[in-house]
């Protein structure tokens, strides 16, 4: 394998190896699916994400209320991804988050785990790279379905809403994805758009209510820089992620402030072998802004993946 | 010299982003207050005579904390109804002829917690006191602007509210 291909493969399989992070129960997240980029025929993906709780940015602005020493949230999740080719252009793919969510205040905590919302998508290569091109990028078009699999904060029932770990609503997303490498460098532009459906639900207290969310988006723009002769490549990327306000008619009158988080992630990847590939990965969403009305976290994540050739 | 202009025009806009990072502008939870007991700061609608007001009802209520409201622990409080017309925040305290019902709501989070659990109140003997609820279970998840919507029910249809609101 030349260098060229070869940056051009570590590219590939690193651009993807990330998630946009945001907290499992509020919302702020995107839909970016584990895409095939390279050729092959499927791969499976697994991560485990520490990610803890560091504060909240206020709705209407300024100063973020962190939190104190003795107030420590967290979560973990496992997650598993598949993705399949059915031909050289379309693949499909499915994702499924395991989260645990802890709450402790000094030696007193207590915390709830299970599954998280599925993903499903589909994928269609709109800019193949057949040939050497000095300025067109790889680029796809990628539809998603987020099915809420598990409870959200209109379910949670247990204190702190530890047992919320998804969104509540079902989601369509579309996306494009466009990858573009240069000698040994690497450029991604991921921008997202997702619209979640209205859904009746009565509260664990009893109130009766309709949820109306509305439009949410994502532009994730990355960078990377793999190392000549060597399996190591070293990327940054930074996604702001916005979702739009939610209304709550029936029992309850009111409609929340919209989100704003940006995830800022830098990421190390080592590729095994030519099916293998790992990385590790620290996302950050105090580093960039405005923010506003979300749970700002850090998180370290693992990466693995393992690919299966045409 | 295209890529000089857009180094600087990016690396700019990166700085003007970071400005408002809440790495750079944040606050931690006043240790101070907390220790003069005044962790969150409270106000509720209506007027000091009528802190709670249902007026359907002829009704006036109070909320009082059992301690300061705080994201640590759990954070019970009392509910007062009294005749608007013949009662004062003393007493005598009535039952509301509706069934009484708390909930916390985030408002700009979209939003609530855990269901409150709320029981009438008891005196030493058992016997239940009238007019006086006692509210547990009370978990503020995050902190920011909370309500506390006190209800009159009518089965599963809210006939009144009144809303207390925290802030954490």
């Amino acid at each position: 394998m030349g260098f060229q291909k070869f940056f051009s493969f570590l590219v590939l399989v690193f651009t993807f190896s990330h998630e946009a992070l945001a907290a499992p129960c509020c919302g702020g997240g995107s839909a970016i699916p584990s895409l095939i980029s390279g050729d092959d025929e499927a791969q499976v993906s697994s991560s485990i994400s520490e990610s803890t709780v560091i504060g909240e940015a206020p709705a209407g602005g300024g100063a973020a209320l962190y939190r104190g020493d003795a107030d420590h949230e967290e979560s973990e999740t496992l997650r598993f991804d598949g993705a399949y080719k059915l031909s050289d252009a379309i693949q499909i793919g499915a994702g499924i988050p395991i989260v645990r969510r802890a709450r402790a205040f000094g030696d007193r905590g207590q915390d709830r785990a299970g599954v998280g919302d599925v993903a499903l998508d589909v994928a269609y290569e709109v800019l193949p790279e057949l040939s050497y091109s000095e300025w067109k990028p790889k680029g796809f078009l990628f539809f998603s379905l987020t099915l809420p699999t598990s409870p959200s904060t209109y379910d949670a029932e247990a204190p702190y809403q530890l047992d919320a770990r998804g969104r509540g609503f079902f989601t369509i997303g579309v996306g494009a994805a466009f990858l573009k490498t240069i000698q040994n460098y690497d450029f991604s532009l991921i921008p997202e758009f997702h619209r979640s459906f209205p859904r009746s639900v009565v509260l664990q207290d009893g109130s009766d209510v309709r949820l109306s969310p509305g439009w949410g988006g994502s532009l994730n723009v990355g960078a990377g820089y793999s190392f000549p002769n060597t399996p190591f490549r070293v990327g940054l990327s930074l996604s702001p992620v916005y979702e739009g306000a939610i209304q709550i008619t029936g029992d309850v009158n009111s409609t929340s402030a919209s989100q704003l988080v940006w995830n800022t992630t830098l990421s190390f990847g080592y590729m095994i072998s030519s099916e293998w590939s790992s990385s590790l990965s620290y996302a950050d969403q105090t580093l960039m802004g405005p923010a506003r009305n979300v749970a700002l976290s850090r998180s370290f994540a693992l990466f693995f993946q393992r690919r299966w050739p045409l | 010299m295209k890529f000089g202009v857009g180094y600087v025009f990016g690396l700019l806009s990166v700085s003007v982003m970071a400005c408002d990072a809440p790495v750079l502008n944040h606050r931690y939870p006043d240790p101070n207050l907390k220790a003069q007991g005044h962790r969150a700061s409270m106000n509720s609608e209506g007027n000091t005579s009528c802190p709670l007001s249902f007026p359907s009802a002829h009704l006036c209520a109070s909320l009082t904390w059992d301690h300061s409201p705080t994201q640590e622990e759990d954070n019970p409080f009392k509910l007062r109804f009294w005749s608007a017309d013949q009662g004062t925040e003393s007493g005598p305290y009535v039952n509301p002829e509706k069934t009484v019902f708390a909930k916390l709501w985030m408002p700009s989070m979209g939003h609530g917690s855990s269901p409150i659990k709320l029981s009438p109140s008891r005196d030493s003997s058992g016997d239940v006191i009238p007019g006086i609820f006692e509210a547990s279970q009370v978990y503020f998840i995050m902190g920011g602007a909370w309500e506390v919507r006190v209800q009159l029910r009518a089965g599963t249809r809210v006939d009144e509210e009144s809303i207390f609101s925290v802030s954490l």
